[in-house]
């Protein structure tokens, strides 16, 4: 536990880690307090990364504390953003299979209305056997996993370079807040550094996935 | 252009409507047309006020803080803005709870529901910069 260098103006703070942090008494009800979490998100994964980023960059103003939290904030929302990403893919993946199952349809007929496709792509997922049928008709037509990909990503390119937009923002924001902190003070450089460490750490941990046929 | 007869029976029509009577009515056609509440000023909003002016003092007092009174007020107003948008980010990421089932057409609106946030986002960055920078922290 660090020593707070006023003795009175601080508080200790604790969540869940046992790591302690000085926090300014009075910023306590203001700053590191979890948001609302979406199903699946746990309140502790919250407090552990901002505990982590509290005791790398050390704070010492209630300036740099508010900078602290915007860049907790800042990680959180890239995390849901990555997720995002994920399933854009998948979702594209899924409309690709569709699309070839469909133009692939012994039955096909471009103006048709009603189509068998969905059905089949279900059956894809499904059932391992009828895959196996689907799987050749497709390889017959030239829809290999690959030309599947493909057509999937380039699906997904819109919304994932609007995703790709929105990181960069968030990193821009953080910039234009530390930069102006930074020019007295060496602050930003620890955040910046904690923020990409952080950032490096989470594309290791959720390395893309290849897109399977399922 | 509009035709005469098509003007006299736009003013007829618009005569016999009287729009909302009862409180309850009143009360909820005025956010009809509100999407996200992030147009409107964050010190107008009385329930944050009081946050507000606690945030400031904190702010301005001691040699910790900013000094400035009139920055910190902005400081503290840009802090309770970034966590509106936060809300109305969140309530973007809640209709995309369930991934797994989500369309691309889901995405599409999600996305562009997103973008129409990260306007005032970015605003508030630059205020609390801007900030920062008179305060002579």
């Amino acid at each position: 536990m660090r020593i707070s260098p006023t003795g009175d103006n601080t508080f200790s703070k604790s969540q869940n880690t046992g790591t302690q942090y000085l926090i300014p008494k009075g910023l306590v009800s203001f700053v590191g307090i979890c948001p609302p979490l979406l199903p699946g998100e746990e309140e502790k994964n919250f407090y552990v990364l901002f505990d982590m980023m509290a005791e790398e960059i050390g704070p010492t103003t209630n300036v740099e504390w508010f900078a602290v939290a915007d860049v907790v904030d800042l990680l959180w929302d890239i995390g849901r953003y990555r997720l995002w990403k994920n399933a854009i893919l998948m979702v594209s993946r899924r409309d690709a299979l569709v699309t070839a199952l469909t133009r692939t349809h012994p039955y096909y007929n471009p103006n048709a209305k009603i189509s068998l496709a969905d059905e089949e792509a279900v059956l894809w997922r499904t059932d391992p056997k009828k895959q196996v049928v689907l799987q050749a008709r497709l390889d017959e037509a030239g829809y290999c996993t690959d030309a599947l990909n493909a057509g999937a990503l380039m699906e997904a390119q819109m919304p994932l370079a609007t995703i790709d937009r929105f990181l960069s923002s968030a990193r821009g924001q953080l910039n234009t807040t530390l930069k102006e902190i930074g020019v007295r003070r060496e602050f930003a450089d620890r955040a910046r550094k904690a923020f990409d460490e952080r950032l490096k750490l989470t594309v290791e941990v959720l390395k893309p996935k290849q897109i399977g046929p399922n | 252009m509009t035709s005469t007869r098509k003007i006299e029976s736009n003013k007829k029509n618009a005569s016999r409507s009287t729009g909302p009577r009862t409180p309850g009515g009143k009360l909820r056609s005025r956010v009809n047309s509100r999407r996200h509440g992030l147009a409107t000023r964050i010190e107008d909003d009385t329930e944050t006020k009081d946050s507000i002016d606690c945030l400031t003092e904190i702010l301005s007092e001691g040699n910790n803080g900013i000094g400035c009174e009139e920055q910190a007020r902005v400081l503290a107003e840009c802090h309770f803005e970034k966590r509106r948008i936060r809300a109305a980010r969140f309530d973007v990421f809640l209709t995309m709870a369930d991934l797994e089932n989500a369309s691309a057409e889901d995405f599409e609106v999600a996305l562009r529901a997103m973008s129409n946030i990260s306007r005032y986002a970015t605003r508030a960055f630059s205020k609390a910069k801007r900030a920062i920078r008179k305060s002579g922290l």
